[in-house]
């Protein structure tokens, strides 16, 4: 039954994807000053939103694993962690791919793209501390400390293009009273993201039950060696 | 202008896939790895007691 479900869900999630990549090739205008690049933003937003729900589900599942110590909190916060890093590298490198043609530059050391680095750099040094760490307590308990601490950093890079000037454009989405973008351009958009937030659905509860599956055969082999 | 914008625009697309597919094989690959241990540790269990371990049903309706 749960496979059943996370199949639809994946096939949900390919079929919205389908519908907008057609939508956004062939019924949206180009932009007026950008011209057809302008297309990145229809992933490289989708993405980053989905990179910062994955680091709010690994912030929430870290602090369910330190105060009630359960290890299936631990497998939802490495789960999240690995979206977050996905998609984060997604929004990195499509914003580079659009800043090159745009901008004239592939990066610049502005609020926005520094802390965007330094928050998927410090998500990579989560996976690797899990690494590191051999006993499945201390991996769990080090590595939802290291969560807890960088979530913060996420909100930042929410805020940076409000409370600095940065190369990086300024809110244009409705959602953040921009209203830079035309009617009908921005729907695909959210669209884009429910279809990326279903995929990573998918991808976290796979994970979380591969998590299971290896701390059981651990347990399994921990037994057989001991007898 | 408009060449070099669509070039950017399908790097950018590719790149976008490209990534969440390397997502989607590591999965399969840690999937992979979790069966290869099942095995390893079914073959221990049968070492050690000199009889087949027992299969679940799910395995057992597939053959």
């Amino acid at each position: 039954m749960r496979a059943k479900i996370l199949i639809a869900v994946t096939l949900l999630s390919g079929l919205l994807i389908a519908r907008n990549l057609h939508v956004i090739m062939t019924q949206l205008p180009d932009e007026l000053n950008q011209g057809a690049v302008y297309r990145i933003i229809y992933f490289h937003v989708p993405a980053a939103f989905t990179a910062m729900v994955g680091a709010l589900v690994s912030f929430v599942a870290s602090i369910l694993y330190l105060t009630r110590k359960e290890m299936r909190y631990d497998a939802m916060a490495v789960a999240g962690t690995e979206v977050a890093l996905t998609f984060g590298a997604v929004n990195l490198v499509t914003g580079m791919l659009w800043a090159r043609p745009i901008w004239g530059i592939w990066w610049t050391w502005d609020a926005r793209l520094t802390s965007m680095l330094v928050i998927w750099l410090m998500y990579a040094g989560y996976l690797m501390l899990r690494k590191a760490v051999d006993d499945p307590t201390s991996r769990a308990r080090n590595a939802a400390v290291l969560s807890v601490f960088t979530f913060p950093g996420t909100l930042f890079v929410w805020k940076a293009i409000e409370w600095f000037r940065t190369q990086h454009p300024g809110p244009v989405l409705s959602i953040r009273n921009g209203g830079g973008m035309a009617a009908g351009m921005e729907g695909p958009l959210y669209l884009n993201f429910l279809a990326l937030a279903l995929l990573s659905a998918v991808v976290i509860a796979m994970r979380m039950r591969q998590e299971q599956a290896q701390r059981e055969l651990d347990g399994i082999r921990q037994s057989l060696y001991a007898a | 202008m408009d060449n070099v914008n669509l070039q950017f625009l399908f790097y950018g697309y590719a790149v976008a896939w490209l990534i969440v597919a390397g997502l989607v094989v590591a999965l399969i690959r840690r999937e992979k790895s979790l069966h290869d241990q099942v095995k390893q540790l079914r073959r221990l269990v049968e070492e050690r007691d000199g009889a087949p371990a027992p299969r679940r049903d799910a395995e057992v309706r597939r053959t």
